[in-house]
């Protein structure tokens, strides 16, 4: 075996043999019984886990440094997503109404600048779905004016002219048969009605537009 | 062959043991409990802190929840764990020793008067006087040469471990080796060796 060794490597294996021959420490069996009685408890306290931290373990090797943090960044990547098409929601078109399309008090809807409503009454003419509010309102006058004048915050709210102009329309056709018909008293006590249902609104450039239009 | 096959089985008991087999560490043990701990009697010159570090190391193989890495050995790694603890305790102690290696370098300039290699050498078997020459190496030469004798890793083992050039390592064994010769060869002029 030693053929083939340098006279130097000889020495040196030599010391190294000697050292190993010399140097007879051993720890002692307290220490070992410690030890080994760490290494049984370890044991048993792996048995107690529950059976899916065991599995992960196996899966993983035991090493979860590296793969949990890349699971970690994936659920964190897939919550963000997540959130992101959760916000991306269209916002209702009102504020306050949860159904535009009810028959919902039209107290809740409150004409813009009386500047738009010229050009919208002629879209809005010919307008058949208005009607139906405009019906609405007809039955319950009281409350929308009640409900008008107590809570002024709703002006502020985003309101619909065109929801407004087919509200008003046919009052306001109401109104100019009236006056057109002589009947002034009554078309005066409409007008006053419809100034007061509707303070944001302009009733009389509301109705002069509707006269020249006529013509 | 044999120290590969070793080593293999080495990583299998250490999985069984992660996986539950108590008397798979307990082998684990058994094979390396007496080369560690005389490494570490080697190294720090102190029973009592070899002892400290010596459990220290396997509580941290008990703890830990590693498996044995094919690019890592186990026995590298149990003790670079075990360097690891000895560095931190001789930092609490506010130990210093790199500037010994420089030093002693300049001693590896002199002539080296110990017997030539063609004649057996005649060793000092005086434990003291062996742990004292020990003593006289800087201690990265002494950890390279207990690490050689005793955990029986190869140099570039050694080098792994104690992340080093491999010629580094090759350096430190020699020079180690010269000293401790001349210290033994010198002492034992004065015994009567057997």
């Amino acid at each position: 075996m030693t053929d083939h060794q340098s006279p130097a490597d000889d020495q040196a294996q030599q010391l190294l043999e000697h050292y190993r021959q010399q140097h007879d420490h051993q720890p002692s069996a307290a220490m070992d019984a410690r030890i080994l009685a760490a290494a049984s408890a370890m044991v048993k306290k792996h048995e107690s886990q529950p059976l899916l931290i065991r599995v992960q373990q196996w899966l993983l090797g035991g090493s979860t440094g590296r793969w949990s943090i890349a699971l970690g960044s994936l659920a964190v990547v897939g919550l963000a997503v997540g959130l992101v098409f959760n916000t991306m929601q269209p916002t209702p078109s009102t504020y306050d109404s949860p159904h535009p399309v009810a028959a919902a008090p039209a107290l809740q809807r409150y004409a813009e600048p009386q500047a738009d409503s010229a050009p919208l009454q002629r879209k809005r003419m010919e307008s058949a779905p208005a009607a139906s509010v405009i019906a609405e309102m007809a039955e319950a006058p009281q409350p929308v004016i009640e409900a008008t004048v107590e809570d002024k915050s709703l002006a502020k709210m985003a309101p619909s002219a065109d929801a407004i102009f087919d509200e008003l329309l046919p009052q306001l056709k109401q109104v100019i048969e009236l006056r057109e018909a002589g009947e002034t008293e009554q078309a005066e006590e409409q007008v006053k009605g419809l100034k007061a249902r509707y303070p944001g609104v302009d009733i009389e450039q509301q109705l002069h537009a509707l006269t020249v239009q006529d013509k | 062959m044999v120290t590969e096959s070793k080593t293999i089985d080495d990583g299998a008991l250490l999985r069984r043991y992660r996986q539950g087999d108590s008397d798979a560490f307990a082998q684990l043990y058994e094979r390396h409990r007496l080369g560690l701990f005389r490494f570490l009697c080697g190294l720090c010159g102190d029973a009592t802190v070899a002892e400290e570090i010596f459990q220290e190391t396997w509580l941290s193989v008990v703890r830990s929840e590693t498996v044995q890495r094919e690019a890592v050995l186990f026995k590298t790694w149990l003790y670079q764990i075990a360097r690891n603890r000895l560095i931190d305790h001789w930092r609490k102690q506010g130990k210093r020793a790199s500037l010994q290696e420089e030093y002693d370098e300049q001693l590896h300039g002199l002539e080296d008067t110990t017997p030539g290699p063609e004649q057996r050498l005649h060793l000092s078997q005086d434990k003291q006087r062996l742990q004292h020459a020990l003593d006289e190496l800087p201690e990265e030469q002494r950890e390279v040469f207990l690490l050689r004798a005793h955990a029986d890793l190869e140099l570039h083992e050694i080098a792994e471990l104690t992340r080093t050039p491999a010629e580094t390592v090759k350096s430190r064994l020699r020079y180690a080796m010269q000293k401790l010769r001349r210290l033994l060869v010198d002492s034992a002029a004065e015994e009567v060796s057997i």
